[in-house]
């Protein structure tokens, strides 16, 4: 039998905008609505890891030789 | 949950190709691409001769205080893989922790060190001649244990003469 | 309960199939113990090398105290073959998938292999014999599996060290060196489609 970790169910209350954008994103990125919520949580845990242990995350935009650092509260 | 699975007899075949192939992979952090200025462990090929008699003295120190590779390790509280490297891997650039540990148990001066490691950049003449120097000679004269340890011996002369003058100032 | 699940190695002689199990998470403690047991035999292996002027494998200077920090986060997982009490195999992946590059799947979510190592008793260039082979095979074949069960349709990726080069360009695409990369290696891809070739077709 293939990975059998121990899974749970939650329900998620999202609002309408919220839901249209994990549609969107579960089309363009080619992935279940579920593969979506895990794929930001596990993404979201790494940037809090990584910001905690004091390094910066940064938006570049080579063309117009700008950086902005991501100021949201994580 | 699917389960994905070849036959044994697809699995015969696999094997018998892997065999011989070292199979292996590294990751390059896909999800951080570095910028060519953070990159650590990359030296500059100009840079060689220092890498290179940074990787040497090491190695010579720990083997004139009659030290195995596994003693220094662990009175240097590093790990011994990273040591390994260390000795053989001129284009290896050691964490400043290390270079401190090692600079103590080998009894040898921490800021010339640093230099030496890559860690620190120095406009240094006479240190960058002395290790070039060093790595000429220990590279010339692999089989020769008297003359390499009259070329640490100098080399290490050098680093500590710089130290004390240093600490004058 | 660790999930695990069974699968076979081969022995080097003959045709026979021994009895494993791929260990689908594996802990901090399980890497370590893995680094532990690995040690003394590639120390022995190294100097071997060193006195008979041979490079060392590329991969062999990898920090493993950082690699077991990584399994804190979800973003990553480590899975291992063991067989006879020890670890014959190891796979770190990235559970955030990657971007695919192949052209048939460009911007399709691949999984990508943080990094893939057989035992060194298990290497013929270190061993001579080696125990058992196929165990870089078994590890692809759980990298296809997780792929799978994540929904990125088994897709898989990799940086190749140059060893294995040859090998990797039978089963996937050789993408070439990666232009975001300073250290020279060969970015390769497996589709949906060389998937189907490498788990059914002899």
């Amino acid at each position: 039998m293939p990975d059998q970790s121990i899974r749970r169910t939650m329900t998620l209350n999202l609002t309408d905008a919220e839901m249209r954008a994990l549609e969107s994103l579960s089309i363009q990125k080619d992935l279940s609505k579920t593969a979506v919520i895990r794929q930001a949580l596990r993404l979201y845990q790494l940037v809090d890891r990584r910001l905690s242990n004091g390094e910066k995350l940064f938006f570049e935009d080579k063309a117009k030789r700008e950086k902005a650092e991501l100021m949201v509260m994580i | 949950m699917k389960a994905i699975r070849m036959s044994d007899e697809v699995f015969r075949k696999r094997a018998m190709e892997e065999d011989g192939c070292m199979i292996s992979a590294i990751g390059l952090e896909p999800l951080f691409t570095k910028s060519e200025e953070t990159s650590r462990h990359a030296a500059e090929p100009a840079k060689e001769p220092i890498r290179f008699a940074f990787s040497t003295l090491i190695s010579y120190r720990r083997r004139a205080l009659r030290l195995t590779m596994e003693d220094l390790a662990e009175k240097a509280r590093i790990e011994l893989d990273e040591l390994l490297r260390i000795e053989e891997d001129a284009n290896y650039i050691p964490e400043p922790r290390t270079v401190h540990q090692l600079a103590n148990h080998l009894k040898l001066p921490i800021p010339q060190l640093l230099v030496l490691s890559g860690n620190v950049t120095s406009a240094n003449a006479e240190l960058t001649e002395a290790a070039v120097r060093f790595a000429a000679r220990s590279r010339a004269v692999e089989k020769l244990n008297r003359e390499q340890s009259d070329a640490l011996n100098e080399f290490v002369k050098v680093l500590i003469k710089q130290k004390v003058e240093t600490e004058k100032k | 309960m660790t999930s695990r699940r069974s699968c076979r190695l081969k022995v080097p002689d003959g045709n026979d199939l021994v009895e494993a199990e791929l260990v689908y998470e594996l802990s901090k403690d399980d890497l370590v113990q893995a680094h532990l047991d690995w040690a003394p035999v590639r120390l022995e292996a190294l100097r071997r090398l060193h006195e008979s002027h041979r490079p060392w494998p590329e991969h062999w200077h990898w920090d493993w105290s950082k690699k077991a920090q990584m399994l804190d986060l979800l973003a990553y997982r480590c899975m291992g073959i063991e067989c006879e009490g020890h670890f014959q195999g190891l796979m770190m992946v990235s559970t955030l998938a990657v971007k695919g590059r192949l052209a048939s799947q460009l911007g399709k979510p691949v999984l990508y292999i943080e990094f893939l190592e057989n035992a060194p008793w298990n290497l013929r260039s270190l061993a001579g014999k080696p125990q058992f082979i196929g165990v870089g095979i078994r590890l692809l074949e759980a990298a296809i599996e997780f792929s799978d069960n994540e929904g990125f349709g088994g897709r898989i990726g990799l940086h190749s060290l140059p060893q294995s080069e040859n090998y990797y360009r039978k089963y996937m695409t050789d993408l070439g060196l990666d232009a975001k990369q300073s250290q020279g290696l060969r970015y390769f891809e497996m589709s949906t489609e060389q998937v189907l070739h490498f788990i059914e077709r002899r």
